[in-house]
């Protein structure tokens, strides 16, 4: 032992050690040295994890068929009654719908979920010991996304796009404390901020932080993004509220757990909203 | 077969499981157990230590680190450092003390993944506030699936460090 560190080897893992320590370094001034090889990477796998994503969707798609069978059954049952509840809903939907565009047209207000540009995407990668959840698209700078774009599913928000490479981007999802989306409770349209919280995020969920502390919204109020400042559009359901707001030490401020419409650790694929309109914008 | 060209058909070899292993980080869905899933970069840097000597180690950790690192987007160079000194230490140690088994393999890929997974937590959530309490939750089977994880990769590494490419 005593040889090995007086000797040769020991000198360059040294010296590779200390390499390791100025890259740290020059990543962490923000010069983006690290992004160059990251953009590489990206690159070289980018094909690779394409294909081996599809793989795997395969694979788990055929062992679930016999794995999740009495969790099905379950929820089969569950969706058979609330099947029922939603016919019921439907009739008074579609009255409350026609009501709707009458009201719509008498007072000319466009639809709020109009207007988007969308890019579909699949996911490529995951690591299940990322923090928040957060996972990679198969599209990138070339394809139009950017830093910042919204990421949706059917179901509403997933999260942003946090790091744009020319043909995979990353997700931040909206688990994640490095979020901050915007929102207001559909029910009575106060504000507030989603962020992500790592004691709520354990059970794949979220906050919303900064509603007023006398915030009246109840659990399973909607929470749709507000639009507010122009850089996300209005009106894209975020999730239901968990619990009533717990209003803060001070009483001005209350924040409430989200449970997120999108389950981020099972979504296939997504759409990047790279762009929208005026309409689909809120108030500045 | 000339002792060079052996050499260099190995570490191509390495090189390709190394890949292999970060295709399999990162595909997603595929071998994640709940919200668990191996690091397989570190079971392959542990599972090559044990074959290789000190030097050739740490530069092949430096690498499953740096792919660790550019694959997540964390401080490139904070993995590649710390799966520096854990790939020449495991080498260390098996050259010193131990022997080149199953069982050691599987035993130094847990003892290797314990300082990756507390440093990430300290540097990536205790630093910053995020103190959830499923950490250690995470952890126990996370060494376990880790160490597993070197269990399919020790035969592999064996076949082309002792009876495919043996530079002695």
């Amino acid at each position: 032992m005593r040889e090995f560190l007086r000797g040769r080897q020991a000198r360059i893992l040294a010296v590779l050690f200390l390499l390791m320590l100025g890259l740290m370094l020059l990543d962490a001034s923000g010069e983006g040295y690290g992004s160059a090889p990251s953009r590489l990477l990206a690159a070289v796998t980018a094909p690779l994890q394409k294909a081996t994503a599809a793989l795997s969707d395969r694979w788990a798609s055929f062992f679930s068929r016999y794995t999740d069978a009495a969790a099905a059954h379950e929820q089969a049952a569950a969706l058979e009654a609330e099947n029922d509840e939603l016919r019921r809903q439907l009739i008074e939907l579609d009255e409350l719908r026609r009501q709707n565009e009458q009201y719509r047209q008498e007072l000319a207000i466009a639809d709020t979920t109009e207007g988007l540009t969308t890019l579909p995407a699949a996911v490529i990668a995951r690591d299940a010991n990322a923090r928040f959840s957060a996972f990679e698209i198969d599209v990138g700078k070339k394809d139009g996304v950017e830093v910042g774009n919204l990421v949706i599913t059917p179901s509403g928000v997933a999260g942003v796009v946090s790091a744009a490479y020319d043909r995979v981007a990353r997700v931040t999802t909206v688990l994640s404390p490095e979020i901050s989306i915007g929102v207001c409770i559909s029910a009575t349209g106060e504000l507030g901020e989603v962020q992500g919280d790592p004691a709520a995020a354990a059970e794949g969920k979220t906050l919303v932080k900064l509603l007023p502390g006398d915030c009246a919204a109840e659990a399973g109020s909607l929470v749709v993004t507000a639009g507010v400042g122009g850089n996300y559009p209005r009106g894209l359901l975020l999730g239901t509220l968990e619990t009533g707001v717990q209003a803060g030490e001070n009483g001005v401020e209350g924040s409430a757990r989200l449970i997120p419409a999108v389950d981020v650790n099972e979504i296939v694929n997504v759409s990047v909203v790279t762009g929208f309109t005026d309409s689909a914008k809120g108030g500045e | 077969m000339r002792l060079q060209s052996r050499r260099r058909l190995k570490w191509l070899c390495y090189a390709l499981l190394i890949l292999l292993c970060c295709l399999l980080q990162t595909m997603p869905r595929l071998l994640t157990f709940g919200q668990v899933k191996p690091i397989w970069l570190i079971a392959a840097c542990c599972v090559i230590a044990v074959f290789e000597q000190p030097l050739p180690a740490g530069i092949c950790g430096m690498c499953c680190g740096l792919l660790y690192d550019m694959a997540w987007g964390s401080l490139l160079g904070f993995n590649g450092g710390l799966f520096l000194l854990i790939g020449a230490g495991v080498s260390l140690f098996v050259t010193y003390l131990l022997r080149q088994r199953l069982t050691v393999a599987l035993l130094v890929t847990a003892c290797g993944t314990l300082p990756v997974l507390l440093a990430g937590y300290l540097f990536y959530n205790v630093m910053w506030g995020y103190t959830g309490g499923s950490f250690w939750l995470l952890l126990i089977p996370n060494l376990l699936l880790t160490a597993l994880a070197a269990l399919p990769l020790y035969p592999i590494v064996r076949l082309l460090a002792v009876r495919w490419f043996p530079e002695r």
